[in-house]
C-alpha cells in the first residue's frame, strides 16, 4: 500500500483563516494587511489635534462668533482657540482626513446617479420604478451635499465629466430597453453597497484606534482601567453618529433600488453579464478617480 | 520619502502643542519689533530668539526661517479679516459686499508695512522661497471668503451650484482678485488708501460681470445644442 509509510499532517490552511480549532480561532493575518491609515490613500487621516473638528456627532456651531474671548493668552490671534471649527483657517491642520474623501466620492456617486436616472428618465418617461429611484436618489444628494457644505469639502473636479457621462449613460440604456436600464442600476447598486459598507467599516476602524489612543493616555494618567475602557465604547458609539447612520441610510436604500431593478426583469436584458460586469468596473474605476481628484 | 515626512507631520498633538505657542511669540516679536532694524533677514529672528533668552540655535526650529514669520503675519491677517468679518456679519447684504468687506480688513493689517515700504521685500522673499506655503495660505482665505458669501445665495442654488465647477471658480475669482489689489497697494499714494479700495470694487464688478457672461453663454450653448439636435432628428425623419 503505497499510503501505508505516510505520516499524517494536520489539515493546513492554504487561506486567511486558521483550521477550526477553539485554541486557533482567529485570523492568522490581521483583517486588514496594513494598519488603515496607511491602507487609505491620504494615509494621514489622524487629526493631529485631540478634538478633531468633526469626529464627534455633534457638529460645531460656526467659528469667529466663538471666538472673540482669548483675552487669556498674551497672544494676539492665538490659533488654539478654533479648533473646533470646520474653517480651514482656523483649524488649518496639514493632514487632512480620510473623512473628507469618503464623503467627496459620496456626493459624486449621488450625483451620478441621479444624472444617470434623469437621463433613463427623458427616454423612458412615466416609469413608475425610474420615478422612485430618481426621488431618493435626489434626497441622498441634498444629504450629502449639506454634510460636505457644513464641512467646506471640496468637489470632486471630475464633476462635469460623471454629468455628462452619466446622462449618455443613461439615455444610451433606456434607448436599448427596460431591461437594459434596470441592469445598469442593478450593477451600481451592487457596486455602491460594497462601497458603503467598506466606508463604515473604516469609519469604525478608525473610531478604534482613536478611543485606543485617548483610552491608553487616560490609563497612563492614573484612570481605572475599566472606566477607561467604558468610556472608550461609549465615544467609539457617538463617533461620527451622523455621518454613520446617513451612510446606512443610504445603502439600505439602493439594496432596495437593486431589489426594484431585479423584480423589473433586468436578469432577462440581453448580454447581461457583459452588461453588468462592464458597468460595475466604470463605476469601481469611477470611485476610484473621484476619491482622489 | 513617507516615513521621514510622517514623523516630521506627525508629532503627538501635546508636543507640537508648546512648540507652536513659542514659535507664535517669537513670529510676534520679530514682526513688530526687530524688522525695523534687520529688514526681513534670519538676523530679525536671531534677535528675537535672543530676547526670548534662548540659544541662537533654536533657529534651527524655523525651516524657512523669516519666511515661516512673514507667512504667520499673512495668517494672522487672515484670521482678523475673519473674526472681524464675523462681528459685522449683520449688516452684510450681498456676496459682493462680503468679499470687499473680507479682503479690505485683510489688506489693512497689512497696511503698516505696505506704507512703511518694506513690505515688497517681504513678499519678494516669500515668492524666492516658500511659495507654495503662501499660495496655499491663500487658498485657505479665498475658501474662507466664497463660504461666508455662500451665505447669500439662494437656497436652491446653494444646493445645486455646489458640486458644478463653481466652487473651483469662485475660490479662483477671490484670489485673483486679492493678489492684483495687493500689487496696487504697493503703490498706492492716496490718502488712507482710497484708491485701492475703488481699485478692489471695480475688481469684484468685473468678476461678477464674468460670472453673468458666462451664465449667458451657457445659455447660448444649450439653445444651440437644442437647436442642432432637434435639425438632426428632422433630417433623419
Amino acid at each position: 500500500n503505497t499510503m501505508s509509510g505516510h505520516i499524517f499532517h494536520k489539515p493546513t490552511s492554504r487561506f486567511l483563516h486558521s483550521t477550526a480549532s477553539p485554541s486557533r480561532c482567529h485570523l492568522r493575518q490581521p483583517l486588514y494587511s496594513t494598519p488603515i491609515y496607511f491602507q487609505h490613500h491620504s494615509f494621514e487621516w489622524r487629526n493631529l489635534h485631540p478634538h478633531g473638528p468633526y469626529f464627534y456627532s455633534t457638529l460645531p456651531s460656526s467659528s469667529a462668533a466663538k471666538a472673540g474671548s482669548s483675552g487669556s493668552s498674551p497672544q494676539r490671534q492665538s490659533l488654539s482657540n478654533h479648533h473646533l471649527t470646520t474653517s480651514k483657517l482656523f483649524n488649518h491642520s496639514r493632514l487632512r482626513s480620510a473623512i473628507e474623501s469618503m464623503i467627496r466620492v459620496n456626493q459624486a456617486g449621488e450625483q451620478g446617479a441621479v444624472v444617470i436616472s434623469q437621463g433613463q428618465q427623458y427616454m423612458l418617461p412615466r416609469d413608475a420604478a425610474i420615478e422612485e429611484i430618481l426621488s431618493q436618489e435626489r434626497d441622498h444628494l441634498r444629504d450629502f451635499t449639506r454634510v460636505a457644505r457644513e464641512r467646506r469639502i471640496r468637489p470632486t473636479v471630475m464633476t462635469p465629466v460623471w454629468h455628462v457621462a452619466g446622462y449618455g449613460l443613461g439615455m444610451v440604456s433606456a434607448a436599448l430597453g427596460r431591461a437594459t436600464a434596470m441592469v445598469v442600476h442593478e450593477a451600481v447598486e451592487d457596486v455602491i453597497a460594497d462601497h458603503y459598507n467598506e466606508q463604515l467599516r473604516v469609519i469604525h476602524e478608525m473610531a478604534r484606534e482613536i478611543t485606543r489612543d485617548e483610552m491608553e493616555k487616560d490609563i497612563d494618567n492614573g484612570k481605572d482601567e475599566q472606566d477607561a475602557l467604558r468610556e472608550s465604547f461609549e465615544k467609539q458609539k457617538v463617533f461620527e453618529k451622523e455621518l454613520r447612520t446617513l451612510i446606512a441610510k443610504c445603502r439600505d436604500e439602493e439594496m432596495h433600488h437593486k431589489e426594484i431593478a431585479v423584480e423589473n426583469d433586468s436578469q432577462r436584458a440581453p448580454m447581461y453579464n457583459v452588461l453588468y460586469h462592464g458597468i460595475s468596473t466604470g463605476c469601481k474605476t469611477a470611485i476610484w478617480i473621484s476619491k482622489r481628484f | 520619502r513617507k516615513c521621514i515626512r510622517f514623523t516630521n507631520l506627525c508629532r503627538h498633538y501635546s508636543v507640537r502643542k508648546g512648540t507652536d505657542e513659542l514659535k507664535q511669540k517669537i513670529y510676534r516679536t520679530t514682526m513688530d519689533k526687530y524688522v525695523y532694524e534687520h529688514g526681513f533677514t534670519n538676523n530679525a529672528l536671531r534677535a528675537a530668539i535672543e530676547e526670548e533668552r534662548l540659544s541662537t540655535m533654536a533657529i534651527g526650529m524655523f525651516e524657512d526661517g523669516i519666511n515661516q514669520a512673514i507667512l504667520a503675519h499673512m495668517e494672522e491677517a487672515s484670521i482678523y479679516a475673519a473674526k472681524k468679518y464675523a462681528s459685522e456679519k449683520q449688516s452684510m447684504t450681498s456676496g459682493k459686499q462680503v468679499v470687499m468687506a473680507m479682503i479690505k480688513y485683510k489688506l489693512e493689517y497689512q497696511a503698516g508695512f505696505i506704507k512703511a515700504n518694506m513690505w515688497k521685500q517681504a513678499m519678494g522673499s516669500i515668492m524666492l522661497q516658500s511659495k507654495s506655503k503662501a499660495i496655499e495660505s491663500l487658498q485657505r482665505f479665498a475658501d474662507e471668503v466664497a463660504h461666508e458669501a455662500d451665505a447669500f445665495e439662494t437656497p436652491e442654488s446653494q444646493m445645486v451650484n455646489y458640486h458644478k465647477v463653481d466652487w473651483y471658480a469662485k475660490r479662483m475669482g477671490v484670489s485673483m482678485v486679492y493678489a492684483a489689489t495687493e500689487l496696487y497697494m504697493l503703490t498706492d499714494t492716496s490718502e488712507n488708501f482710497e484708491d485701492t479700495w475703488a481699485f478692489l470694487n471695480d475688481q469684484v464688478d468685473a468678476c461678477v460681470s464674468l460670472k453673468a457672461f458666462g451664465e449667458e453663454a451657457k445659455m447660448v450653448m444649450d439653445m444651440g445644442t437644442f437647436m442642432a439636435t432637434t435639425y438632426l432628428s428632422n433630417k433623419v425623419q
